[in-house]
């Protein structure tokens, strides 16, 4: 999806009132990146539709009382990865792959089809080795480098301090680079 | 600045996080160590793959599911899902409820028709009351059972309709009767638990005597016998009944259903712990004989269990009590067991004979 995380803040006023048509557009507008975070995170799509659906009706139940004093982006950061890393630390819950499936196309990679190649397996690598690191470092980093936030509105949305973010996300990106040298070498 | 010292700050350096005086020792160190190059690279190839991969697209229909979800959910499928779900909980509860309804049902049928169904017995009988029963049958309170004078009634058969007539009119008066008996017999407390019958007694049923005797007649009685007033009145008007040969004879009753619509006092005495106890006697025969003799003097009613003739239960006003005992005493030796509490009027006595 396109829009940023601003995008959503002209909707907290409908929200509020229990506009019917502002959640909607919400729902529309950050569908894709909550359930690419859950996707990320969980990597069922099944489970990860289940969390995502969640999210919004978390929202959509305490939007009157939402009192704005962070964005509303962070807000639905913080319920997605919250939900996500609770989903995680369940005893019945065994680590699982990512779909190489559910992963959308890259964008055009040129006419080349070694390049084109070279990108998809690159892309599937790094799907991988995001499922194989811990946790607290994958939700950084796909926070962080996937969509984007800003060191600020990770802290808010996880609760932790900059710092932590800061060195969560140097050691998950260093791990990632060692997995994925080992990989494609 | 050292090489760890400088790749622990290569991942601020990609975000454009270090201050302008680490940024330049970073540089400075770049640039002459190709080791910390190449980690350099490896992390920016990297980030570089992590930020392409863009966000994953939902499911087709997430939208509509999630607004589905977020739809206040009409009362009745609300109703409905609080009703029936989750099913293996609520399963076994209904079907639990549905067992105790009808336990509950089963339990008032047997209870409250009762008072209708002796008002029917006394509609649909009246017409064929022997005429002997009418004068010894005085309208007292101490018979609010026994039914009024039938003099006025008209001895041929009513019509069905007169018959519903009579059934509506006579119902509310013998259940305000039955009730007054019951409020006279009551004590001011609670009264005690039934005593449970004897071992091959007929259980009671809670059915009205008139079901009882239908069932299985009094031994020794012919059919013609005018058995309406024997369940009705009180046992002294039973020692007046026009039957001479069987006034002094102890009453022989099947239940205890059939004791409790005998007279308001044998209800009284159904209500109370019996006394009981053990009268050990030489010549069995004998001593029977004697206890007719006995029972019939003092006007007393005996119900002689049929399937074991050694027990027999003795109904008797509470004034002749003394004088009963005194008379068992005098047949052989008697036991009784302690009591505790009042003596009631009417006093009911389980006695076992033994030899």
């Amino acid at each position: 999806m396109s829009e940023g995380p601003g995008d959503l803040e002209h909707l907290v006023d409908g929200l509020r009132r229990g506009d019917d048509a502002a959640f909607e557009a919400l729902v529309r507008m950050a569908q894709h990146r909550i359930f690419g975070i859950a996707m990320r995170m969980l990597g069922d799509r099944a489970e990860a539709e289940e969390v995502a659906q969640e999210v919004f009706l978390r929202v959509h139940r305490a939007a009157r009382e939402f009192r704005g004093d962070s964005k509303l982006s962070t807000w639905l950061y913080a319920i997605a990865s919250r939900l996500c890393l609770a989903r995680l630390v369940r005893p019945e819950r065994r680590a699982r792959i990512v779909d190489p499936e559910s992963v959308p196309e890259i964008p055009d990679a040129g006419a080349d089809p070694s390049a084109r190649l070279e990108t998809a397996e690159l892309r599937t690598a790094l799907e991988r080795c995001i499922q194989e690191l811990d946790e607290e470092r994958r939700i950084v980093v796909v926070l962080r480098d996937v969509h984007g936030l800003p060191y600020e509105e990770i802290a808010a949305a996880l609760g932790i301090e900059l710092g932590t973010v800061r060195s969560r996300l140097h050691r998950a990106r260093a791990e990632l680079k060692d997995r994925l040298e080992k990989r494609l070498s | 600045m050292t090489c760890d010292d400088v790749r622990d700050r290569l991942s601020d350096r990609i975000d454009g996080a270090l201050d302008p005086a680490a940024e330049a020792e970073v540089t400075s160190h770049l640039a002459a160590c190709a080791a910390c190059q190449r980690e350099l690279a490896g992390l920016e190839r990297t980030v570089t793959g992590l930020r392409a991969l863009g966000d994953v697209h939902a499911p087709a229909g997430f939208v509509d599911r999630v607004l589905a979800r977020a739809r206040p959910e009409p009362w009745t499928h609300r109703l409905l899902r609080a009703v029936f779900l989750p099913l293996p909980r609520k399963l076994p509860l209904e079907a639990a409820a549905v067992v105790l309804v009808g336990i509950l049902t089963v339990l008032l049928y047997r209870g409250v028709p009762d008072v209708e169904r002796v008002g029917d017995q006394f509609a649909v009988r009246e017409p064929a009351a022997p005429p002997v029963a009418a004068p010894v049958s005085p309208p007292a309170p101490s018979t609010p059972e026994a039914p009024p004078a039938k003099e006025d009634r008209p001895r041929a058969a009513p019509s069905p309709k007169t018959r519903l007539a009579e059934r509506s009119a006579d119902r509310p008066r013998v259940t305000e009767e039955k009730r007054a008996s019951f409020e006279r017999a009551a004590p001011e407390s609670p009264p005690p638990p039934l005593p449970a019958p004897a071992v091959g007694q007929e259980t009671d049923t809670g059915l009205p005597a008139e079901l009882g005797k239908q069932k299985a007649p009094a031994r020794g009685r012919p059919e013609s016998a005018p058995p309406l007033m024997e369940r009705t009145a009180p046992p002294d008007v039973l020692q007046r009944a026009s039957r001479p040969d069987e006034a002094k004879e102890t009453t022989v009753l099947k239940s205890r259903g059939q004791m409790r619509a005998a007279a308001p006092g044998a209800m009284t005495a159904t209500l109370t712990p019996p006394l009981r106890g053990v009268l050990r006697v030489g010549d069995r025969t004998a001593s029977e004989r004697a206890m007719r003799d006995l029972f019939g003097r003092l006007g007393v009613t005996a119900t002689w269990d049929r399937p074991e003739p050694s027990v027999l239960t003795i109904s008797a006003p509470k004034g002749v009590l003394a004088e009963l005992l005194d008379g068992l005493r005098e047949l052989g030796e008697l036991r009784m067991e302690p009591t505790a509490g009042e003596v009631p009027d009417r006093v009911t006595l389980v006695l076992r004979l033994a030899s």
